[in-house]
């Protein structure tokens, strides 16, 4: 059955990641990234293995290398929310698309690529 | 001459009241403020100990004491829990942002620390890195809950 709440929570952290509203951080984790949101939730994303902090419920059928996992916490660190990319209603290609939008913002990427344009162009 | 008498002591009434509201209002002001004194002060020993805590985590990783860290790292995550916890209703939206990031932060070292081998080198840069962030983190907030009880501003 289609958790329709967590579909609606899953597009808004993508649509909000988009449009640049979400700051992404690094992690100590490198297929982790986290945020803090309205100063009352956190999130994590992660790709790959799952962390073990995001196993609150089972992994869902189908889940196999290459699963991501969207995190929702409160301020005190306790887990809300897991969404899985394998879960119903979510789109496919969705949660690997609201990974890299997190990857490419905490790890400034556009801003390294630029640096590394200047540097061929000094070649 | 009664009639005179009846109105000025009613108007001594008036005047010791008005007295005794205006001293009883600035006596509870009084304690109001000593009492949110008290509450800054507290606050700005919890960050002070969040501080030294992040920074004794970053001591442990630059000398590769990874049990001590994982240690001190479960203590912060505890600490920031409480923190969040009891601060939560007066903290500003960024101290919360940020004790949250913080919490997030500490919770995937101590997945990678508790990892049932040593940290591989990328892993152990990225610690250190993190370690840092977090004791800027508790740092600012420390300072932050100075500056509230040296000017009275409400930090929250």
């Amino acid at each position: 059955m289609v958790d329709e709440k967590i579909v609606k929570f899953f597009e808004g952290v993508l649509s909000k990641t988009k449009a640049g509203k979400i700051l992404w951080e690094p992690t100590a984790q490198e297929a982790t990234f986290i945020a803090a949101i309205g100063g009352e939730f956190s999130l994590s994303i992660s790709s790959g293995s799952i962390p073990l902090s995001a196993m609150l419920r089972p992994l869902p059928q189908g889940a196999q290398q290459g699963l991501y996992v969207l995190v929702l916490r409160d301020l005190q660190g306790r887990q809300l929310a897991a969404v899985f990319d394998t879960d119903e209603g979510i789109r496919p290609g969705a949660m690997r698309d609201l990974y890299e939008a997190a990857r490419w913002q905490a790890v400034h990427a556009s801003q390294r690529i630029d640096d590394a344009l200047e540097v061929l162009k000094s070649l | 001459m009664f009639n005179f008498l009846g109105s000025l002591a009613s108007l001594i009434g008036v005047v010791f009241s008005a007295l005794a509201f205006v001293f009883s209002k600035r006596a509870s002001t009084a304690a109001r403020q000593a009492r949110d004194a008290v509450v800054r002060q507290s606050l700005v020993e919890a960050m002070s100990r969040a501080a030294g805590i992040a920074a004794e985590i970053v001591m442990y990783l630059k000398t590769e004491r990874t049990e001590a860290a994982l240690l001190r790292v479960g203590d912060l995550m505890s600490h920031t829990s409480y923190l969040g916890g009891r601060w939560e209703a007066r903290l500003a939206k960024k101290s919360r942002d940020n004790l949250a990031r913080a919490h997030q932060q500490l919770r995937f070292m101590h997945e990678v620390f508790s990892a049932s081998r040593l940290p591989r080198v990328e892993e152990a840069a990225r610690l250190g890195e993190v370690g840092q962030q977090v004791i800027g983190i508790f740092s600012e907030e420390h300072g932050v809950a100075i500056k509230a009880t040296e000017t009275r501003d409400e930090p929250w």
